[in-house]
């Protein structure tokens, strides 16, 4: 039963849910609502809502060319740390793998370091072999960065594949390709998908680290910041509201996948 | 089986690229922090001098000090705020467990930029907080002291990190097994001494886990302080970031990010410690 | 067939038509197999031999070597010495793909991506069946195990034992020589156990495949088994049908590990008979030497208790120590009045005698010595 003094506590950890959520929700409502509102005189019109900055979208070529670059570096990273983590994740599942740890490590390693200095050592690294800041090296960063996620998940789900299902399947025949093929796989298939959409989120978001990777042709968050100082027109605040829904698409489908599944990180 | 060179060859190209890509760059950029600069040229020689100019200039260490603080009153925050809601999202029937989780974590895949921009525009001397105080007659005029503030970084990176806090301790939470709460009431335990002496310890890992996430995302976030906090946000992050990019000394600013990676090390450290000694 | 408890006989189940596309009778044989690790000795050389259609289950406590007979078999394991033969036909080196045996694995290992038929089709699948044959034989399968309406349902969505009856399925659609079982009734609860077992029993009479089964569970291996390999630290202590192992054990192990005995120190006296702690008594003794220090064994239903004795009969005068009442028998522990550290178990059929039966009564106790097996004390 609950007692009185527990029905309080969890009304006023009710009210902290409440508050927190109306503050970490708060800039994507004043968003949402810049691009709906027309300023008048440094205030927001609130009698006059209008879709008209969402039409007027088309005016910020450099905007819609940071987007296109975003989703190709995403895409990229996604797609190669993908396979990177699946080789690897496959790898480190067989008993005669070495050096094991120093895999683990390499892989976690950017993504429990500070992204400034990983992005500064890279930044080091590539300036020392004279290689010019480009997307190419803002998706090598990506790749690092997210690698460890898809990494994680899939080494989890084919740690706890029973050895027996391996066993199983060449008893009743199958070569190891088709183990693959027709067991390990479609089992790895939930992980990988999950992975591969949080890598595509965090890529597409990631700053601190791309700041440093990045040349002249750049992405949205990093040519976003550059347009802080002059302040984010109605027509930013559009696409930032579309941008923001598609990641939230994108992360609420990775979300139902996982509980479909019972993963787990 | 596999013979031991296929067995290399495949160890070679699934360390390949962390390898190219990572660990070689995590030792050059430890390697320039013993290299010294003359005349404007990094000479790859043997020095401790950068470590030194650390220790011996305040304006140096008294920024990193003082930048640690500040991550700690983030973090402080983000926990005052994180186990009650945990512990909320946990005590919910099980069907609304998940959904409310992810209401928590949503958040983080809004935009980081526009995170910032939305604060500034509600902290800011027009904005929406402003407004909204002298509408109700709290506050006379706009106040300019939201926004560039040391506040007004710590509330900005508490409400970005939030998430942070919340996911280990309600992952740990969850992971209690219901026959501990149970047997602790079975015993006689009050609601209040079952939380106090059975669900907080086991729980300990997960606090301990958010703290330095928090901590550790707070201390490598170089833009919020700047974006924020005006003249007050001459972080740590800023100074290593500055010796790249204005005034060239690329040998101090790694130096200045080893000592980083070292805090940041002895945090994980401390989580791996405190989450081994329990398991449940 | 001697001791096959009642109810295998009541089996009121039809019995499917005969599929003759299911399982194969296969010799197997194993010369001289070994395993060890390092210095461990998880099976020491062992051999012996499985006849066509045989059912031989092997039988041991867990670290007995039995599960690693069974994986060396299967080519899960590689064998350290010796040769493993189907039909005269040496295996030892190949790949478990390759082999002609199939393994009904202890967890399962159920496909949890593939329905009941995509399980049972999983084998012909990977040989590139034709799909029309391939359908037929997954068909007569299922039927096999009485699961014909349950094909697309997922192992998520079977119990335990539908779950064992798709894996015996997926075994047998590939007409092994030897079909393989790793101690698979032992995550069923009791009933779902006893019903497994008669259907297994059942199957195996009807597709006359040859079974390797492996299990700790003394019952089951006596109930089941047409022969028990009775193995004990990585060494075969005993291969012989269910009523030998049971009356007539060789070994100290053999004879303690299967149900209650009773077990008496003896000496081999000169022209037969063994001299006992209750008297010499006239067993064979299996052209033992005069002297040479033995075991009896006599099992505690193959003794008698009596108020009184007739004349002519010899009977051992005891005291009762404790009776345990258990349904249809009584157990009871009595002391030799000439020898009272020894203490004698006997089972008998519950009477209304026992009733009236209280410690420190005295009664009896008879035997045929017929009844006592006699092995070496020294391990052979």
């Amino acid at each position: 039963m609950t007692s009185p003094l527990e029905k309080l506590a969890i009304a006023f950890a009710g009210l902290m849910f409440g508050f927190v959520v109306i503050v970490t929700f708060a800039p994507m409502l004043v968003t949402l609502g810049l691009s709906i509102f027309p300023l008048q005189g440094g205030r927001p019109d609130f009698s006059a809502p209008s879709l008209a900055a969402y039409q007027a979208l088309g005016n910020q070529r450099d905007l819609i060319e940071a987007v296109v670059n975003s989703i190709f570096v995403g895409l990229a990273a996604t797609i190669i740390s993908a396979v990177l983590a699946v080789l690897t994740g496959l790898y480190l599942d067989k008993a005669y793998a070495i050096g094991r740890t120093f895999l683990q490590t390499i892989i976690y390693l950017p993504f429990v370091m500070p992204p400034i200095i990983t992005g500064l050592a890279l930044l080091l690294f590539l300036s020392g072999l004279n290689i010019d800041r480009s997307l190419v090296t803002v998706v090598i960063g990506h790749v690092v960065l997210v690698e460890a996620i898809t990494f994680r998940l899939v080494s989890t789900r084919l740690g706890n594949l029973p050895l027996s299902l391996y066993e199983a399947s060449a008893d009743l025949g199958a070569s190891g390709w088709q183990t693959f093929r027709h067991v390990i796989l479609p089992q790895l298939l939930a992980p990988l998908v999950v992975g591969m959409m949080l890598s595509f989120t965090i890529s597409f978001d990631e700053t601190l680290l791309t700041l440093f990777l990045s040349g002249s042709n750049t992405t949205l968050p990093v040519r976003l910041l550059g347009k802080m100082r002059v302040g984010f027109t109605p027509d930013i605040n559009a696409l930032v509201v579309l941008v923001i829904g598609s990641t939230i698409v994108i992360a609420l489908l990775a979300a139902a996948i996982m509980r479909k599944n019972a993963m787990r990180f | 089986m596999m013979n031991p060179v296929s067995r290399i060859s495949l160890f070679v190209l699934v360390a390949l690229v962390p390898s190219v890509f990572v660990l070689l760059p995590t030792i050059a950029f430890v390697a320039n922090s013993f290299f010294a600069v003359e005349n404007g040229q990094i000479v790859p020689t043997f020095t401790l001098s950068n470590y030194a100019a650390f220790l011996q200039q305040p304006e140096y260490w008294g920024v990193f000090v003082n930048t640690l603080g500040l991550c700690l009153q983030v973090s402080i925050i983000c926990l005052v705020f994180g186990l009650p809601v945990a512990w909320f999202i946990w005590r919910l029937p099980e069907r609304n467990r998940y959904p409310m989780l992810f209401v928590v974590i949503l958040p983080l895949f809004m935009s980081y930029v526009v995170k910032l921009f939305a604060f500034r525009s509600i902290l800011g001397l027009n904005g929406f907080l402003n407004q909204l105080l002298v509408a109700s007659h709290l506050i006379d005029k706009p106040q300019m002291a939201f926004l560039f503030s040391r506040d007004a970084i710590v509330l900005t990176q508490a409400s970005m990190f939030f998430p942070y806090m919340v996911l280990p301790i309600f992952l740990n939470l969850e992971r209690i097994p219901h026959s501990l709460t149970q047997a602790s009431s079975d015993l006689g335990a009050s609601a209040g001494m079952t939380f106090r002496e059975v669900v907080l310890p086991l729980t300990m890992p997960g606090v301990v886990a958010g703290l330095v996430f928090v901590f550790i995302m707070s201390l490598g976030d170089y833009i919020t302080p700047q974006m924020v906090g005006g003249m007050m946000g001459h972080t740590f992050g800023r100074v290593v970031w500055s010796q790249f990019g204005v005034t060239f000394n690329w040998p101090l600013g790694a130096s200045f990010g080893v000592v980083l990676v070292l805090v940041c090390a002895a945090l994980v450290g401390a989580v791996g410690m405190t989450s081994r000694q329990q398991r449940i | 067939m001697d001791a096959l408890p009642e109810h295998m006989n009541i089996m009121a189940a039809p019995e499917p038509a005969v599929a003759e596309s299911l399982g194969g009778q296969g010799h197997l044989e194993l010369d001289q197999v070994s395993k060890s690790y390092g210095h461990e000795h998880a099976l020491l050389p062992t051999s012996f031999q499985v006849r066509n259609g045989e059912f031989v289950t092997i039988l041991g406590p867990s670290g007995s070597g039995k599960t690693t007979i069974l994986r060396l078999i299967g080519g899960f394991t590689q064998t350290s010495s010796g040769r493993i033969l189907v039909d005269g036909k040496d295996i030892t080196r190949l790949p478990p793909n390759r082999r002609p045996c199939n393994t009904v694995f202890q967890d399962y290992a159920l496909f949890p991506h593939k329905s009941a038929a995509g399980n049972v089709g999983y084998g012909l699948m990977v040989r590139k069946v034709a799909k029309a044959e391939a359908l037929r034989r997954v068909d007569e399968a299922l039927q096999l195990v009485g699961l014909e309406t349950m094909g697309q349902k997922f192992p998520s969505q079977l119990s335990g034992g539908q779950q064992q009856r798709v894996a015996l399925a997926r075994s047998l659609v590939c007409q092994p020589r030897v079909l393989l079982l790793d101690e698979p009734l032992s995550a069923l609860d009791a009933d779902m156990r006893r019903q497994m077992q008669q259907f297994l029993k059942r199957v195996q009479r009807e597709i006359q495949t040859t079974f390797v089964f492996v299990t700790h569970d003394q019952e089951e291996a006596i109930s089941l088994s047409d022969r028990i390999v009775v193995m004990s630290k990585g060494k075969v202590e005993q291969i012989a049908s269910p009523y030998e192992i049971y009356y007539r054990p060789e070994t100290h192990f053999v004879a303690t590990f299967l149900g209650d005995n009773n077990l008496m120190d003896g000496t081999v006296r000169d022209g037969g008979g063994v001299d006992l702690p209750i008297g010499p008594v006239a067993c064979a003794t299996d052209g033992r030497g005069k002297g040479e220090k033995v075991y009896a064994a006599i099992r505690p239903e193959r003794i008698g208790l009596a108020r009184t004795i007739e004349a002519g009969k010899t009977g051992i005068e005891c005291s009762v120590a404790e009776i345990g009442f258990a349904g249809a028998m009584t157990t009871v522990r009595v002391r030799p009045n000439s020898m009272p550290d020894l203490s004698l178990l006997v089972k008998v059929t519950s009477g209304r005698w026992i009733e009236d039966l209280t410690a420190g009564a005295s009664v009896f106790a008879t035997f045929d010595p017929a009844d006592i097996s006699v092995f070496s004390r020294t391990a052979p």
